[in-house]
């Protein structure tokens, strides 16, 4: 027998690759969308979001948690398109009639479209987002202005240069207009939701398929694990699209 | 007794290096009691008369259990009946006027041989890197000795009940092992006599899977639909859950 593969070289060691990436991306995904609630004016707002946007763009693990994310995404990529030409490759010749026999689903039979039009999709979020348009918002700090009212009230130019030179204002990155403006284009959130329908697909695979390819299949709970990938992929699908619909079509404030 | 007349589209292939097409037939008067191989015999018959070259096909027992025949029939492996071998499967299952198209298993790992013949030696390599036991020689054991609780030797029971005939790699559209090799990596690791090489057949049967040319399994579960002995896909993941153990504990 011809020398033993490592791990991550046999078709199990690259789907436990696919598959563990795949459940990291799931959680970077609870984790921004969480953050995106903070858009809604019910629970955050604009200073809220800003503020949120601005202590994780500042936060000394950012870079490292940023790397970390990129080599996720790259390697769960890189993976998904090995396996796909390796499965073309199992396959040179194909059939002349081929017809479903009703286990497979559109959703995991169109694994690779799904994960490609998220990928487009991604790099234009980044593209329009992250180093999107930079609004910055400045805020003066409260002692200071108390300070100015003060200087008026009394209506004497007595004013301590000190304290001006301390009274930095703060700038940060206006992000929610960002948001609005970008969502305020009809095209473009529709576009938006399209992708997150889509990413409803990927995960309503994927989410389940992971468990299979990790050996947690058990008949007890099999049920439970495809219910809580369904729910899921709609969850996420839905959640996702709140803003671009409040943004774009309730409320486009940005226009 | 009812008849069909029928249209049949054949892939004719001469060898694995030539290139191959589908060659159309009419066949008349098909009774409905005929199985479906028997449905060939006389094609070929009729084609032996006629001096031309019979269409080539695997088959053996025509009971449903060596294994031996194969034929992707109108997009499906084995035809259009569930938990059905070819040999069982019978011309009542077609309608009158029907274009029925035969193809052979397509994978690179089953070279088509001729017509509907594939090579299926793979599967075979796949048993030789761990599909055994060590078993102790001399006297007949005491066949009680060893408990076995009910619920894995029905497993494993489930599991043995693999033929080997390949749909299962003919229906993934991946071109995929995985149900073949983890019925027998499962059948042998539910059951106390299968203990001595569990970590290393988990590893040596994958590894000879890949240097086949399987494809990846995409778990979308057509091989058990297609499997006509209805194993499941419970022993992909039994298999996967072997193999990532024997990953981490393997000295080898």
């Amino acid at each position: 027998m011809s020398q033993k593969r490592t791990f991550l070289n046999t078709t199990v060691g690259k789907k436990v690759l696919m598959s563990v990436t795949g459940l990291m991306l799931f959680g970077f995904l609870t984790s921004h969308l969480v953050g995106n609630f903070l858009l809604l004016d019910a629970i955050g707002g604009r200073d809220a979001f800003n503020d949120y946007a601005h202590w994780l763009i500042t936060h000394p693990a950012i870079i490292p948690m940023e790397i970390g994310l990129f080599a996720v995404f790259v390697i769960h990529i890189v993976t998904a398109v090995k396996v796909s030409l390796a499965s073309k490759a199992a396959r040179p010749e194909s059939y002349a009639v081929r017809n479903t026999l009703g286990k497979s689903t559109f959703f995991s039979r169109s694994m690779l479209q799904s994960g490609s039009i998220i990928f487009v999709f991604l790099v234009v979020h980044l593209y329009t987002f992250k180093f999107g348009t930079e609004h910055k918002v400045s805020q003066i700090k409260d002692n200071v202005s108390k300070t100015t009212e003060l200087a008026v009230v009394e209506g004497e130019i007595k004013v301590d240069t000190t304290t001006i030179d301390t009274a930095v204002i703060e700038s940060k990155r206006d992000l929610y207009q960002t948001v609005v403006e970008n969502f305020a284009k009809k095209w473009y959130s529709l576009l938006y939701i399209f992708a997150m329908i889509v990413m409803g697909f990927h995960l309503a695979h994927g989410f389940q398929s992971s468990f299979q390819t990790l050996g947690l299949n058990h008949p007890k709970y099999n049920c439970c694990v495809k219910g809580i990938s369904n729910f899921l992929a709609i969850c996420f699908a839905l959640g996702y699209s709140v803003f671009p619909i409040y943004f774009g079509f309730i409320n486009p404030i940005g226009g | 007794m009812s008849t069909l007349n029928l249209t049949l589209k054949i892939w004719r292939q001469r060898s694995a290096k030539e290139k191959g097409s589908l060659e159309t037939h009419k066949m008349d008067n098909v009774s409905t009691d005929m199985s479906f191989l028997e449905m060939l015999d006389i094609l070929n018959d009729k084609l032996e008369r006629e001096g031309k070259e019979p269409v080539i096909f695997d088959h053996d027992c025509r009971e449903g259990i060596c294994g031996m025949c194969s034929l992707f029939i109108n997009g499906k492996p084995h035809g259009p009946e569930r938990a059905t071998t070819t040999c069982q499967l019978h011309m009542r299952s077609f309608k009158d006027g029907e274009t029925i198209t035969i193809e052979p298993w397509r994978s690179s790992a089953f070279p088509v041989v001729r017509d509907l013949m594939v090579d299926r030696s793979a599967f075979d390599r796949i048993i030789q890197a761990g599909g055994y036991t060590s078993a102790k020689t001399g006297s007949a054991p005491e066949a009680n000795i060893i408990p076995v609780p009910k619920e894995n030797a029905d497993l494993a029971m489930d599991a043995a009940t693999c033929i080997g005939c390949g749909a299962c790699v003919a229906s993934c559209k991946n071109a995929s092992a995985s149900l073949f090799t983890s019925a027998k990596v499962s059948h042998l690791a539910l059951l106390p006599q299968g203990q001595v090489e569990r970590t290393e057949r988990a590893i040596n049967m994958v590894n000879q899977m890949d240097e086949e040319g399987f494809g990846h399994c995409t778990n979308e579960g057509e091989c058990e639909a297609a499997c006509p002995k209805e194993i499941t896909v419970e022993n992909i993941a039994r298999m996967n859950r072997e193999f990532i153990k024997a990953s981490a504990v393997s000295r080898g």
